[in-house]
């Protein structure tokens, strides 16, 4: 499969795109940035996982959101607009609506962002993240990656072999008995690996670990502006410069050119991945159309 | 001004599982340590990974719960979030990745403060595990997975709404207490054996 730009990032810019674009999109739930984190997080959706995208998103993200929509206005009854009133007399408010419906947006776009998050980041990536941090989990998560290939063919030789000598019957006693031997056989062997290890000198002096990424400086350049963009977005919010309430009433506020400036630069950040996946795009097939 | 809870309550939920890792880090695990926790992470994720076509019914709390009891505390905890971690790579890493992280590591963490040297392989230590496993189901990692939809659906809550949301949880919950209850039923007592055996055998 051919990788598009944006995975070809450094791990580190990846994750602080994440991680930028969640915190500011949940931190005030402010609508207008609700509204830009959905379309941007779409288009990357869209841009990196195509027809995958559009199933899970028409099949399960809308409907979960539209559970987010109609739930909030069920309990909560704040606001001053009264629309109607339930049976049971409380109100229904038009702020709760509002409130639900951005709420529900929300949920949506991170899920789609996690949809791309699960494509973009593989175990790989977040593996080389946490092994900086923690090398002795790092180590642990990557051998039990690479158990779960060897474990599963283990346990359907043993099933097979099961099989031959007692016939197809039985299948609760004979999955019992496959789990057991594949938990002993596992625990013996994990001990026979672990001398290995040791004898091969494992626990002695410093650790190095092999990773295949280069931080370009491509990425220092994604990084930095990515850190100043959202420094910049997130002081603007928390020093008001860009306001939103929903309860008791609804409103939406901001020092104009400020807050024009402050969504502007928060549309760029969340849709600098798929700009530059948009870009290399282009290029390649500039570069094609000249052959 | 609008206050969201959300952002709060991952916050504390990362904060309170960093102290685990670091404590592993620091203790300088031997490669036998390292080598039993990626093989019990394992066994908890492929457990997953069986039953993934019924939905709530799912063994890996049971295994955590059983290499708690054999290992102690810390390693309960360990096993939980990195199988929970490890197994969304093959079901999606999601924002409910945190929390289901804290709520089976919590849960095998209380197993091994429980019954981490007590159990002894007679039915009635048994019947107990099974218990607990079904309250730690019912009433720790459930209302832990519940709090997490309540805080993410509306940020904005009252006592009253999240009774509501738990109360609309349980039967679900109750699935996925029956289910660690059965197989801790199950696997429980030769798990443990097997558990010490390696211990004895290999001077853990």
């Amino acid at each position: 499969m051919k990788e598009n730009s944006f995975e070809r990032w450094h791990p580190f810019t990846q994750f602080l795109y994440y991680l930028s674009v969640v915190i500011l999109v949940t931190i005030r739930m402010n609508p207008v940035i609700i509204a830009v984190t959905f379309v941007s997080t779409i288009v990357l959706g869209a841009l990196v996982g195509k027809r995958e995208f559009a199933k899970m998103f028409f099949m399960i993200y809308i409907p979960a959101s539209l559970l987010a929509v109609i739930i909030n206005p069920l309990f909560s009854h704040e606001g001053v607009t009264i629309l109607a009133y339930f049976p049971d007399g409380n109100p229904l408010t038009l702020e709760s609506i509002v409130y639900g419906a951005a709420g529900g947006v929300m949920v949506c776009s991170i899920c789609a962002l996690f949809f791309s998050f699960n494509t973009v980041m593989t175990s790989d990536r977040i593996m080389y993240l946490t092994g900086r941090l923690m090398p002795a989990i790092a180590l642990t998560l990557s051998m039990s990656l690479r158990f779960i290939p060897e474990f599963k063919r283990h346990m359907r030789q043993v099933s097979r072999s099961c099989m031959c000598v007692t016939g197809n019957g039985g299948k609760i006693k004979k999955g019992i008995a496959v789990f057991e031997s594949m938990v002993m056989w596992s625990f013996e062997k994990s001990i026979e690996r672990s001398d290995s290890m040791r004898a091969r000198g494992y626990g002695v002096g410093r650790r190095t670990s092999y990773s295949k990424y280069i931080f370009t400086k491509r990425d220092a350049a994604y990084a930095v502006l990515i850190l100043t963009m959202s420094i910049f977005v997130l002081t603007n919010m928390l020093c008001g410069n860009i306001y939103s309430q929903y309860y008791p009433y609804y409103k939406i506020d901001g020092k104009d050119p400020l807050a024009g400036l402050t969504y502007v630069s928060y549309a760029l950040l969340t849709m600098l991945p798929a700009m530059d996946i948009v870009k290399e795009n282009i290029r390649w097939k500039l570069l094609k159309s000249k052959i | 001004m609008q206050k969201n809870y959300y952002l709060i309550a991952v916050l504390i939920v990362i904060m309170s599982m960093v102290p685990f890792f670091f404590m592993f880090e620091r203790k300088k695990p031997r490669a036998r340590e390292v080598m039993m926790l990626a093989v019990l992470v394992t066994i908890s994720v492929l457990s997953r990974a069986v039953f993934f076509m019924i939905p709530f019914f799912k063994p890996m709390l049971a295994v955590v719960i059983m290499s708690a009891i054999g290992l102690g505390g810390r390693c309960g905890m360990l096993v939980g979030t990195l199988s929970v971690f490890v197994s969304n790579f093959m079901f999606g890493q999601g924002p409910w990745t945190v929390w289901q992280m804290i709520a089976t590591g919590l849960c095998g963490f209380a197993a091994g403060i429980l019954f981490s040297g007590r159990y002894v392989e007679k039915p009635f230590y048994t019947v107990c595990v099974c218990i607990y496993g079904f309250f730690a189901a019912v009433f720790m990692y459930g209302p832990i997975m519940d709090t997490y939809s309540a805080l993410l659906y509306t940020g904005h809550m009252t006592g009253k709404q999240f009774l509501a949301i738990y109360l609309s949880g349980l039967p679900v919950n109750i699935i996925h207490g029956f289910s660690t209850c059965l197989f801790l039923a199950l696997f429980c007592r030769n798990m443990e054996r097997k558990l010490r055996r390696i211990k004895i055998k290999y001077s853990f």
